[in-house]
């Protein structure tokens, strides 16, 4: 492995310099490899985008043609707008919860199915069903089942401790958190991604390790998290993403409505809200807008934090 | 230099491909084609196979005629009607709700039909509140194919099975709340209850100001009721629950307004709140036979004839004498309306309820029954059409029923929020 | 290669706490499956496992029930989600090796922006795409589903890729540029053969999304005979009149096994990954 190494520091043509400081004549090849993204980000990405950026300065009503009105839009969100900021409240808590949750939950799975008994490939179809289930009309009556009023919970209450448990999904207080527990329960995708990542760890590390006396610990703190590191990165920043816009969840168990008492009034949810049920899509905009600068602020954090615990295989050094 | 001449570049480009876009959002000539009608509607297989068979014989009639049909669910319709009619390609024939139709009549989305009545369309056997509920601003944007009113929907089975009598017309709030009282006592099932909760649903909030000679909005668009109706509604509603007559918050809030998760339909309750022409798909989802009453009465009238659903013709159908000749044929003329039945509820024309009558099955019969009944007994006028900002009040009602539900907010306090909120929102809107 | 399984006893716990587990994983396609066996007045009344009328009547009306027989349906999901993973693979797999690997100008600011199309709800930008397509003369047509993925719009993929390719060290590519391989070649024969788990994910990811997207062909097919299964699976239901639900359920279970036939191709490949292609440091 050093001798590998050694032998590319030392390959004539290749200083750190020119890679990190290629011309537009360097450039070529990256942008031919980039054409087919190119072309899809400026022929059907980047119009509409923009559009949608001008409209969150208009008053649009879907139907008449917008009226330009300034930052109006952004200065009621802001100032006279209470459920702006419980759906805030919402979906701050939604992402708090879920994605350590539902992270920790998959690698785990992940770790366990990775190798070792018979079988595997079974336990991890049955295990990725509840992902294939998606925002199904099934998944919401399945939900009620689970957390309803003589749902499964309050089954096993009654069996086990004698007690008649509320109905957790209807309820004001606990409504969000079955709605976390759903996303917990489809992790499908993270740990196809975690799987994909511990395959790639070269199996002869662990068994140089394991002739050196490390312990399964050890291992797993010196090998299997460092050399996942971008994985887990990558998982926690589109995770984030993914939580910050989640709608169908709230949608189809609330009926669209965000309640009981806007308890899962999901930020995309009331932005949905205003666009189409309330026919102000300006309005709509504006929020979408700020809720991209709020994403975009959160994975920039991301993206500075990972120098001190993601590492690549081939960053310079 | 790379980089500035680049940056603008991409502005540049940007802009060019947003600004055809932006222009084009509202307001651009229609996309249809003559010789073409595209229709949509809101609906489920049984609907979708029956309106096909009447858009099949009117294109028997009209050689030469393409007939595009789209439909799909109550929830996705309104996301996709919005695009398209955002898009600049609406269909040329819309199925419209009484809710939505001010929305779109009076932001320039319909075509006024006035000019085609009565050469192409005749309503003129039509019931006449069911017609006038069609207008907006006076002119008439939309043709009922269907009329229903606010009913009590109860599991007949059940009621039979625990002794008890069915609602009666003549009775009153005590009486309903005894009746609720007795079917959760003698089912003594856990989480079953005598009726659904009506305060988290508007229609029944709006009959209630009807009784009271209110309404939910009066006629230039201002909230129509006052504290104390809507104080008084929800205190009866408390009322109901201490006493276990409806279900209590946790289990209202599963119920969705929508059939399936209704309280008949999920078994927690033997009486709920719906649109007559609704019992069709209740009776189908539900074991137990589905009987239709009144609602407890009143000082004055608060049922009401209403359109189920309405046609319409878009503001940018490029043929709407066309696309009025295949509303006529499927609302009015013999063929069309066999087809179509009372699935949409019981047509408001004399001739073409006479035609049906002899084909009804039971639910048919129910509503007819019940409609006739309602006509006989007096129904309250027509209340005027929500004005803008009508959907946000509906969610502000089903949230102050919530908040007494779960006992955050006294009925007073809620009646209070819901009040000053809804002003708000119409002074605003 | 065999892998080491351990099929001693010593393994029969891991094997029971997993078989709970895919109890509460499975609970859900049980209650669908025995959900389209029942009679319609018996679906949401009651609510137990076990139907007490058995009935095939709802996959008959689920199959014609639509006056398109439904595996019409079934072949129009297949050739968009079979075309989404090529689509996918190929245009996303370029674009991230551009990322991971080479140099070239605005490098950053690219990917900053290809970032960026991950962070908007895509409500908002529903009616201006609706309007684009329009203008394309494609409503109505499977290429406002299909062509974006050519064109690597779901930035996810490339993500995901960029931080795979990202772990394949470096040396093995400059061993290949001294041995005179351009940028095509390192591609080809090293990034992707080396990166098979990767790709096997985004293959079912892609598949799977695809075929489940409801959004997107509600708002682009119109005729019945273009519907994508959930199109179609949702003319089934109506919350406000009467829905078929039974036929909604056997044909939901019946959509599941293409999906998840997809699952099982695809995930040997994420399992055989590097141990097969013999990759040693």
């Amino acid at each position: 492995m050093t001798a590998f190494r050694d032998t590319a520091v030392a390959a004539p043509g290749l200083s750190a310099r020119r890679r990190r400081f290629g011309g537009w004549r360097q450039g070529l090849p990256g942008y031919l490899f980039l054409a087919p993204w190119l072309a899809g980000f400026f022929l059907l990405t980047l119009g509409p985008t923009l559009v949608s950026l001008y409209l969150s300065f208009t008053d649009f009503d879907l139907l008449r043609s917008p009226q330009w009105i300034g930052g109006a839009n952004y200065e009621r969100i802001f100032t006279s707008d209470p459920k702006f900021w419980t759906s805030v409240g919402v979906t701050l808590s939604y992402v708090a919860l879920s994605v350590p949750l539902k992270l920790g939950f998959a690698l785990a799975v992940a770790m366990w199915l990775n190798r070792g008994i018979a079988g595997l490939g079974i336990y991890r179809a049955i295990f990725y069903l509840p992902s294939l289930l998606g925002g199904s009309v099934a998944v919401a009556i399945l939900w009620k089942q689970v957390f309803g009023y003589d749902g499964l919970v309050n089954q096993l209450l009654w069996l086990v401790f004698g007690v008649n448990g509320p109905s957790w999904i209807s309820n004001p207080a606990t409504s969000l958190y079955t709605l976390v527990l759903l996303s917990v329960w489809q992790f499908g995708s993270p740990m196809i991604i975690f799987l994909a990542g511990l395959r790639q760890i070269p199996r002869d590390l662990y068994e140089a390790a394991s002739i050196d006396g490390a312990t399964r610990r050890q291992q797993l703190t010196r090998i299997t998290l460092p050399l996942l590191a971008p994985v887990i990165f990558f998982n926690l920043v589109l995770q984030t993403i993914e939580a910050f816009k989640a709608f169908t969840p709230a949608f189809i168990i609330s009926g669209g409505t965000g309640g009981p008492v806007d308890s899962v009034l999901f930020y995309t949810l009331y932005l949905y809200q205003q666009g189409f049920a309330y026919f102000r899509m300006g309005y709509a905009s504006a929020l979408a807008w700020i809720l991209l600068l709020t994403i975009a602020a959160f994975t920039a954090l991301a993206f500075l934090s990972q120098r001190y615990w993601v590492y690549y295989e081939d960053d310079p050094r | 230099m790379g980089k500035t001449v680049s940056r603008r570049e991409m502005l540049r480009l940007g802009a060019v491909i947003a600004a055809p876009a932006v222009l084009k959002l509202a307001g651009s000539p229609a996309a249809a084609q003559s010789g073409r009608l595209r229709i949509s509607w809101w609906g489920g297989a049984d609907r979708a196979k029956r309106t096909q068979a009447a858009i099949d014989a009117f294109k028997g009639r009209n050689a030469g005629l393409d007939i595009v049909p789209e439909s799909v669910g109550w929830d996705a319709y309104w996301t996709k009607l919005a695009t398209q009619v955002a898009g600049g390609n609406p269909p040329d024939i819309i199925q419209m709700d009484y809710r939505y139709l001010p929305e779109y009549a009076r932001r320039g989305a319909l075509r006024p039909l006035d000019d085609l009545i009565p050469s192409v369309i005749d309503p003129s056997d039509y019931v006449p509140s069911v017609i006038e509920a069609g207008k907006i601003d006076g002119k008439q944007y939309g043709i009922p194919m269907g009329m229903n009113s606010d009913v009590l929907l109860y599991d007949k089975t059940m009621l039979d099975k625990l002794g008890l009598p069915a609602p009666t017309p003549e009775m009153s709030w005590a009486e309903f709340t005894a009746l609720g009282e007795s079917i959760t006592k003698k089912a003594n099932k856990r989480g079953y209850f005598g009726a659904a909760d009506p305060s988290v649903m508007e229609p029944e909030l709006e009959y209630w100001v009807l009784t009271r000679g209110r309404a939910l909005y009066d006629a230039s668009g201002r909230l129509g009721f006052t504290r104390d109706d809507a104080e008084s509604w929800l205190a009866l509603c408390a009322e109901m629950r201490a006493k276990g007559a409806i279900a209590p918050a946790d289990i209202a809030a599963t119920d969705k307004i929508t059939i399936d998760s209704d309280l008949l339909t999920t078994g927690r309750a033997a009486i709920t709140f719906t649109n007559s022409n609704q019992i069709v798909g209740y009776q189908a989802a539900n074991k137990g036979k589905i009987g239709m009453a009144f609602h407890p009465k009143g000082e004055k009238p608060g049922e009401y004839l209403k359109p189920s659903m309405m046609l319409c013709v878009s503001a940018t159908a490029a043929d709407p004498k066309a696309a009025a000749a295949l509303i006529d044929f499927m609302v009015l003329k013999p063929d069309g309306a066999k087809l179509l039945g009372v699935e949409r509820g019981v047509s408001p024309s004399a001739k073409v309820r006479e035609l049906l009558a002899g084909d009804l099955d039971e639910t048919g019969r129910l509503q007819v029954d019940h409609l006739s009944a309602l006509s006989k007994r007096g129904p309250a006028p027509l209340p005027p059409a929500p004005p803008k900002g009508a959907a946000e009040v509906t969610a502000l009602i089903r949230q102050a029923a919530e908040k007494t539900g779960f006992k955050q907010l006294t009925p007073k306090q809620a009646a209070d929020q819901l009040v000053s909120e809804a002003e708000r929102i119409l002074s605003k809107a | 290669m065999a892998e080491e399984v351990d099929r001693s006893w010593r393994a029969l716990p891991k094997h029971v706490a997993l078989m709970l587990a895919s109890l509460a994983m499975l609970y859900p396609l049980l209650w669908m499956l025995s959900s389209s066996f029942k009679p319609e007045d018996e679906i949401f009344s009651d609510l137990s496992l076990w139907p007490q009328t058995v009935t095939l009547m709802n996959y008959v009306e689920g199959w014609f029930g639509l006056g398109i027989q439904f595996g019409r349906f079934f072949l129009n999901s297949l050739i968009v989600s079979g075309l989404a993973v090529i689509g996918n693979l190929v245009a996303c797999s370029l674009a991230a090796f551009a990322f991971a690997r080479l140099e070239f100008p605005l490098k950053k600011l690219w990917f900053a922006a290809m970032l960026g199309t991950l962070m908007l709800p895509y409500h908002v930008t529903l009616i201006p795409q609706y309007v684009l397509f329009q203008k394309l003369g494609w409503l109505n047509t499977f290429w406002p589903l299909v062509v974006p993925k050519f064109l690597a719009v779901d930035a996810f993929f490339i993500f995901l890729m960029v931080q795979f390719f990202r772990g394949i060290p470096r040396e093995l590519d400059e061993a290949a540029v001294i041995d005179g391989c351009g940028p095509w070649r390192i591609y080809w024969s090293i990034m992707l053969p080396l990166s098979r788990p990767v790709l096997a994910a985004a293959a079912i990811f892609s598949f799977i999304w695809t075929w489940d997207d409801f959004f997107g062909p509600l708002l682009y097919l119109t005729d019945v005979a273009n519907y994508t299964v959930p199109l179609a699976l949702r003319g089934f239901i109506d919350a406000t009149s009467r829905s078929a639900w039974g036929p909604l359920f056997s044909m939901s279970i019946l959509s599941l096994v293409p999906v998840f036939a997809a699952f099982l191709m695809f995930q040997k490949h994420i399992i055989e990954g590097i141990a097969a292609s013999g990759l040693k440091r």
